[in-house]
């Protein structure tokens, strides 16, 4: 498990100062814990972007820096993205205890998706990340499903999935995690669109009916 | 062409498309995205041209999610009537689309072939685009 660390400094909860921060280039967050007084902060959106993009956005355990004061243990529990501007607007930091059990999101990554583009078949994801439960330093930083080998039909589902000791999932084991599909044919498709009869009136004519 | 199978009301009020997209915001199914960057109405008929293009410029690899659906009512005088009479027959149906909507989504195929596809898209629609792409396929979060 990876440690980053991230400088914040301490904020006022209030719309005025969050608006002048974010124009000044800061993101608006909180740190909040089991047994921690929730803790407004604000973070330098430069470091949070280096951050999310080396260590993704779940699962790396953060140092968070503030002046003299002890270093506070923490990971990313909730970002909040502005959909226009795509840029992060909001982030919640969760205070953990190297001894206390915590819930994380640890992202899936497929291996061997060229062999499978190859046949012209297509990984098809039903979930991208999955829900554990364990100690801060045994997140894993992510799982890694092998589908080199795999033809159209496979299906693999969460129990299939190797999880190192002292994890646990907290997802149904017959979970669908990713299947392997054959794309629709691009003419067949198009047949079929053809087929079908067009026109508000067809809606009409069945209200009519 | 898309549009609902049955409505309790044949005709709707225009309605306003105040504020940003507050669901559909975020890629869901695939890798890669097309972002609605204004409001406006999408037509059944563009949201088929859109995903026509899509298809097209994909081939054979690849899957296509339609995010929209056109389940609004919009009505039409004929032509050279004059005005009055009540309001006219319903003649299609659009898509609300608030700015930051993920209209479309790609997945399965490399990026820049989602790229020149989701361009091709774009170009059917009545409103302005951006491509975005999933979180976790490298790159920064504000990927434009």
């Amino acid at each position: 498990m990876k440690r980053s660390s991230l400088r914040f400094m301490p904020r006022e909860p209030k719309k005025s100062e969050v608006k002048r921060l974010r124009r000044t280039g800061y993101v608006p967050g909180i740190l909040y814990g089991h047994g921690v007084t929730p803790l407004a902060l604000a973070v330098s959106e430069n470091d949070l972007s280096r951050l999310l993009a080396e260590e993704g956005r779940t699962s790396a355990i953060i140092d968070l820096h503030s002046g003299d004061e002890e270093p506070r243990t923490a990971i990313i529990k909730d970002i909040q993205i502005d959909p226009v501007r795509r840029r992060v607007i909001h982030v919640d930091f969760q205070q953990v205890s190297m001894t206390e059990e915590i819930e994380s999101k640890v992202p899936i990554v497929v291996v061997g998706e060229e062999n499978i583009t190859k046949k012209g078949l297509l990984v098809q994801h039903q979930a991208h990340e999955l829900e554990v439960k364990c100690l801060p330093e045994k997140i894993p930083e992510h799982f890694t499903v092998d589908v080199s080998n795999m033809g159209v039909g496979h299906v693999v589902r969460a129990m299939d999935i190797q999880v190192p000791e002292g994890v646990k999932l907290l997802v149904d084991p017959d979970e669908i995690v990713l299947s392997i599909v054959a794309p629709k044919r691009v003419e067949e498709e198009e047949e079929k669109v053809e087929a079908k009869p067009t026109g508000a009136e067809q809606a009409e004519a069945k209200k009519e009916e | 062409m898309l549009m609902p199978k049955r409505v309790k009301y044949r005709k709707q009020h225009r309605g306003r498309m105040t504020g940003i997209a507050i669901r559909g915001n975020e890629i869901e199914y695939g890798d890669y995205g097309l972002l609605a960057l204004e409001p406006g109405w999408v037509t059944d008929k563009q949201i088929e041209a859109a995903r026509v293009a899509l298809t097209r410029c994909i081939k054979r690899g690849g899957k296509v999610w339609v995010r929209i659906f056109p389940d609004k009512s919009v009505t039409a005088k004929p032509a050279e009537t004059r005005m009055g009479s009540g309001k006219g027959a319903p003649d299609h149906w659009v898509a609300v689309v608030k700015p930051g909507r993920i209209m479309f989504e790609l997945g399965g195929v490399p990026e820049d072939v989602a790229r020149e596809a989701m361009r091709l898209a774009g170009f059917k629609l009545p409103l302005k685009t951006r491509f975005v792409k999933r979180e976790g396929l490298g790159g920064e979060v504000n990927e434009t």
